[in-house]
């Protein structure tokens, strides 16, 4: 039995790909089952990547901020 | 010298070395001099993992997600070797009581809290920037940079 699944755009571009990926690398077709379970641990590698990303900016705003008082307070000059 | 240092201040030369960021004068020359051997330095157990990730994650940045992670832990490495290779360093590690003890800390964030800990196991003088987290006190005597 067939069932109908939503995708967003950007997911269902990334199943896609991950299709023709599957096609031309390894020469066989994946079944979108496959398919979206890749697309799935991909999203979820990006979003890991993109917190961890996101945990240095967090330090290099924390740093930037102490910098710029002890630049304001005239203690210290940047080098 | 002999102090026990901030974490903040090896991050911050990380990342002039891995982005050519500004950081302060006095930062950078204490940096250079502890490279050159002139202080004996401690720092948290915890510090060199919390370099190290960081480097990475700021390399993966620079570089872009989609290269590989291989890439961006090799930079990460070769720029930790230029911080910790040289210099008279060693960590200080805490037992699970003195753990404890920084968890129960009203006055420390976790993170300071930990350094708080290692700090008074050494000669107790604190070189950090972050003045307005900790303070001179009876048990530690604050080396400010500023």
């Amino acid at each position: 039995m067939s069932k109908t699944v939503r995708l967003k755009d950007e997911t269902y571009e990334k199943v896609m790909d991950i299709v023709s990926t599957l096609q031309l690398k390894e020469k066989r077709k994946a079944t979108i089952d496959e398919a979206v379970r890749l697309a799935i641990e991909e999203f979820e590698e990006d979003k890991s990547k993109k917190a961890k990303i996101a945990w240095a900016r967090s330090v290099d705003n924390r740093l930037d901020a102490k910098d710029r008082e002890i630049v304001e307070n005239g203690e210290d000059i940047l080098v | 010298m002999k102090f026990f240092l901030d974490k903040d201040i090896i991050m911050r030369y990380g990342r002039k070395l891995l982005l050519d960021h500004r950081m302060p004068k006095k930062q950078f020359e204490l940096m250079k001099e502890i490279q050159e051997g002139k202080h004996k330095v401690w720092i948290s157990n915890n510090t060199p993992f919390a370099v190290l990730n960081y480097l990475k994650y700021r390399a993966q940045d620079k570089h872009g997600l989609d290269k590989p992670e291989e890439e961006a832990d090799k930079i990460a490495k070769e720029y930790y070797g230029k911080i910790f290779k040289q210099g008279n360093w060693e960590t200080i590690n805490l037992t699970m009581k003195e753990y404890q003890k920084a968890s129960q800390d009203q006055e420390h964030h976790w993170e300071d809290a930990v350094q708080y800990q290692c700090a008074l196991k050494t000669n107790k003088k604190f070189c950090t920037d972050n003045i307005k987290d900790f303070k001179d006190d009876e048990e530690i005597e604050l080396m400010t940079l500023r």
